[in-house]
């Protein structure tokens, strides 16, 4: 099959869904393209913190700018994703002294709102902070859903006209002299080999944009850091949390609806599509994130995930914190290729400038004069301006959902929750399987992590008719194996008593793991 | 001398307090299996046990090996001989332990129990029967209450076969049972009851109210006359594990009989009635048979005199209770049941902080993939014991002389690989018991 478009973007994360929707507004037609699923990458892998900019202000202004002025757009236009909860950057007795009062004359001086606040009325606020803290400044920080976010702009491009290809790895492009004049991907489901003609190619493929560019015969330099976060089983704090001092690891947590949020790391990997956590990572991000709120030390943890942040700026004597966290927009013309444009590194709350500087350089070449709307033009579901509000969530959801209607107890997700995701999912030719699910609704991503909804979700499809003979044993063993890489490194406690109970379920109890 | 034997006395004059020859610490199968074995000894015995027991997290299917060695799967219709290399292979096992003629004496002696109550357990003589499940599998196992028996019948004939499901009913869809098994099965079908045409207005189906109905001769009257319609020549009707709280045998029967055809159940995910209704049958015959079967509360602490324990102390209401015990057994379950608990520098046994190796790092506790051969390490971490099922320290010398352990807590096993969970509980708690009467002073003396 061959199909045409204007504008080619490659990567379905919140930038290149950013990008799809930038795009659409300023009426050019687009089509995405993404080897996995939504938010497969870093969009998938974060804190989902929408910095104030307080994080980057001391080192790397540029960057603190962007996070600030977007922090304000992005509580307008996406409030339906995000959680204006406030920031608290904490410091202790053994953090530097004057680290502070640099904090405050930076953020000042980039337009970040910062105030102290007395240790009396943070612990008031807060009250699971170390009591030890010395020093207390607030921020805007806020709490941001990235799936709910991707979501909103794929489904505001594709109201729009876009087309969105998920599950459609790019696997070669063919060059015309100094143009890509076909993309070649594979629809994985199916095995059909789809050919894209395109004026413009974007690359938005995170910390694969090498490979895409390889396609092409671009070579572009990037390193890869990988950052490990912790989830706990419940919502700890109501602020962001961060360590006031030069940003480092274990110094950030993050109030995400229903759990907590805690990391990261930064370690150079070479293999980026196998990430895994270990044991000292763990033993060191809560180490570091019971330093700022003890109860974090005994916390309930239920999964640890990693991601990768692409660098893409020249090597900084302080190591990867020390470099710039700010984005860059690759024209490869410079390269010898006119119509390919890469656009890597950044951060999720700067995501929607990333697109627009994007989107600009694409019109530019097209020669169209359409200026980009994103800032002003809300996004599905956030048209009133309502914030993100856990607690009416989970009493919205509870109400629609009447007893024997639950399949995800942790989350409260209904069966007509999962019937509306489902129409969805076939509307856009996804197959229907509970990680496609999990990823839209937020089912199985509480305590059991899927371990008891799977089932009784794979069942539920079954009822409907839309899983039919064998199949779905295969979808529930993929479902158990894939939520395992995250759950694996966080079992002793209570969580290994409840996978004990998971194990002797589906392998004494149910025999999944044999072959009779 | 006098002064601390009189303390004692005073205590024991105390509301609650008492005096057993055996005490056993857990109510899953090891526990009761222990105490069924102490039945008849003209000894007194007492269990305590914090929770209910694991019994009602299984499916009440009795395993006692059915994949041997599990680095290969290998699945064994004849358990006794995979049991036998199972014992020449690893005496570490807990099946090593006991020795081959100590498993079949147990279990023998548990079975022909239960064959002869009121859940009529039945086994196919020397083989393993086959279960289906609500998954749509089938499951391997040696022993199963009355009311699966005519799924086994079923699944091995591969006979016309209707699946029922409620509607509104979590965790049991008949059309998931069905389309995994159908391609191997053709002549088995999905049927759906609305539940809300059978049930009073106000309640919904859950297992619990579906037990309570299907206990009643009226509502399974009723049953019968809405299903019978789309039964379509149906010669077995598999439900879910709904059929009775106390009656689910003559329920079976009964739903048999009317649809002439065979009725059977299939065991729901935890907690499942079969599992719950062979807990309340063992627990039950303890009572009449004397036992003292304390449940709800923990163990705090024990007494010990030099290399013995003398007495344990349990939770009361307000303060705690003493139990005197001249031999204790110990079954307080895996990680699950509460006997070992993992935090993220190691693993410790949580009453006695009895030695417990760990040869491997947290990294190493669990296999990268959740379902792959031959099972996660960190499952056959335990108390290890001698012969005589005594705790051992690390240089294999019994920690105290009169405590014996028994069941999911004892290391070198992984009974949810090996499908052999109530095999290890039964023999190790009957070993466990042997060896602590054998401890005590004799009777005639």
């Amino acid at each position: 099959m061959r199909i045409e478009t204007q504008v080619l973007v490659i990567g379905g994360g919140l930038t290149g869904s950013g990008i799809l929707r930038d795009l659409t507004l300023r009426g050019v037609p687009a089509v995405l393209v993404e080897r996995k699923d939504i938010n497969a990458g870093a969009s998938g892998a974060n804190h989902g913190l929408l910095h104030s900019g307080g994080r980057y202000a001391v080192r790397d202004p540029a960057s603190a700018a962007e996070c600030a002025l977007e922090n304000e757009i992005l509580k307008r236009v996406a409030s339906g994703c995000i959680e204006p909860t406030g920031g608290l950057f904490v410091g202790l007795p053994d953090d530097p002294d004057e680290y502070a009062a640099d904090f405050l004359h930076a953020a000042t001086k980039v337009g970040i709102p910062a105030h102290p606040l007395s240790v009396a009325e943070a612990l008031e606020r807060e009250p699971r902070l170390n009591p030890d803290v010395q020093t207390v400044i607030e921020v805007p920080d806020a709490a941001i859903n990235p799936f709910m976010a991707t979501g909103a702009n794929l489904d505001a491009a594709t109201a729009g006209g876009a087309q969105v290809l998920l599950h459609t790895p790019v696997v070669g492009m063919k060059l015309d002299g100094r143009r890509v004049v076909q993309v070649d991907t594979i629809r994985s489901r199916t095995g059909e080999l789809l050919e894209i003609v395109a004026e413009q190619i974007v690359s938005a493929a995170g910390p694969w944009v090498d490979q895409i560019g390889a396609l092409a015969g671009v070579e572009i330099a990037i390193a890869y850091s990988k950052g490990s976060l912790l989830i706990t089983n419940s919502r700890l704090v109501d602020h962001v949390i961060n360590r006031l001092r030069p940003p480092s690891d274990a110094d950030i947590i993050v109030p995400g609806e229903t759990v907590t949020i805690t990391g990261t790391t930064s370690v150079r990997v070479e293999n980026i599509d196998s990430l895994s956590t270990g044991a000292i990572e763990v033993d060191h991000i809560i180490a570091g994130a019971a330093e700022m709120v003890p109860a974090m030390a005994e916390a309930r943890y239920i999964r640890a995930y990693a991601g990768v942040r692409p660098l893409v700026h020249a090597p900084s004597a302080e190591g990867d914190r020390g470099l710039s966290r700010s984005f860059r927009v690759f024209d490869h013309a410079a390269d010898g290729v006119d119509n390919l444009v890469t656009i890597a590194g950044g951060k999720l709350t700067t995501y929607r400038l990333m697109a627009e500087k994007t989107v600009d350089l694409v019109c530019h070449k097209l020669a169209l004069n359409a200026p980009c709307r994103t800032a002003e033009v809300p996004l599905p579901g956030s048209e009133q301006g309502d914030h993100l509000d856990t607690a009416q969530r989970l009493e919205r959801m509870q109400a629609a959902a009447p007893a024997g209607e639950v399949l995800c107890e942790c989350e409260m997700i209904s069966r007509s929750r999962v019937d509306d995701v489902v129409n969805k999912l076939e509307q856009e030719q996804h197959g229907i399987e509970p990680n496609a699910i999990r990823l839209r609704s937020r089912l199985g991503m509480g305590a059991c992590q899927g371990g008891f909804c799977g089932f009784r979700t794979v069942g539920y499809l079954y009822e409907r008719g839309l899983l039919r003979d064998g199949a779905g044993l295969e979808v529930l063993q993929d479902f158990l194996e894939k939520r395992w890489g995250g759950i694996k490194p966080m079992l002793w406690g209570d969580q290994l008593r409840q996978e004990q109970l998971l194990e002797a379920i589906y392998c004494g109890s149910l025999n999944i793991d044999g072959d009779l | 001398m006098q002064a601390e034997s009189s303390a004692p006395r005073t205590e024991s004059q105390r509301k609650g307090d008492q005096q057993v020859d055996v005490l056993i610490i857990g109510g899953g199968l090891a526990g009761l299996a222990a105490a069924r074995r102490a039945h008849g000894a003209g000894r007194s015995v007492a269990v305590v046990t914090e929770s209910p027991g694991s019994l009602p997290y299984t499916s009440g299917a009795l395993d006692l090996l059915s994949v041997y060695p599990t680095e290969t799967k290998r699945y064994r219709s004849r358990p006794w001989e995979a049991l036998a290399e199972l014992i020449e292979r690893e005496p570490l096992h807990p099946y090593g332990r006991v020795g081959l003629g100590g498993v079949r004496r147990a279990w023998d002696d548990f079975l022909a129990y239960l064959a002869a109550g009121p859940l009529q357990y039945q086994h196919r003589g020397e083989e393993n029967q086959t279960i289906v499940t609500p998954a749509g599998t089938i499951k391997p196992t040696f022993a199963v209450p009355a009311t699966l028996a005519a799924g086994v019948e079923a699944w091995q004939q591969h006979r016309p076969t209707a699946i029922v499901g409620f509607a509104g009913l979590a965790d049991f869809s008949p059309e998931q049972v069905v389309g995994n098994l159908r391609p191997r099965w053709p002549g088995l079908r999905a049927i759906r009851v609305d539940p809300a045409k059978l049930l009073p207005v106000d309640r919904r189906p859950t297992p619990a109210v579906l037990a309570a109905e299907f206990d009643r001769a009226e509502f399974r009257e009723r049953f019968c006359q809405a299903i019978e319609p789309q039964l379509e020549g149906a010669r077995f009707v598999g439900l879910p594990s709904v059929l009775g709280f106390v009656r689910a045998t003559e329920s079976c029967q009964d739903l048999s009989r009317r649809l002439q055809a065979g009725v059977f159940e299939i065991p729901l995910l935890s907690p499942s009635h079969p599992g719950m209704r062979l807990a309340e049958l063992l627990k039950g015959d303890l009572w009449d048979a004397g036992v003292t079967v304390l449940q709800g509360a923990p163990i705090r602490r024990f007494d010990a005199e030099g290399d013995r324990i003398v007495a344990a102390w349990r939770q009361g209401r307000t303060k705690l209770q003493r139990i005197g015990a001249r031999a204790v057994v110990l079954a307080t379950g895996r990680f699950f049941g509460g006997g070992l608990e993992a935090t993220p520098h190691g693993v410790h046994e949580c009453l006695l902080n009895l030695p417990v190796t760990v040869p491997f790092g947290r990294d190493d506790w669990h296999m990268s993939t959740f379902l792959g051969a031959p099972g996660h390490p960190i499952n056959r971490v335990g108390v290890q014991v001698d012969r005589m099922m005594r705790p051992v320290d690390g240089d294999g010398r019994p920690r105290y002389r009169n405590l014996f352990a028994a069941g999911a807590l004892l290391a070198h096993h992984d009974w949810v690989r090996e499908k052999s969970g109530a095999g290890i509980s039964v023999a190790t708690g009957y070993a466990a018991t042997e060896a602590a009467l054998a401890s005590l002073p004799s009777l005639i003396e």
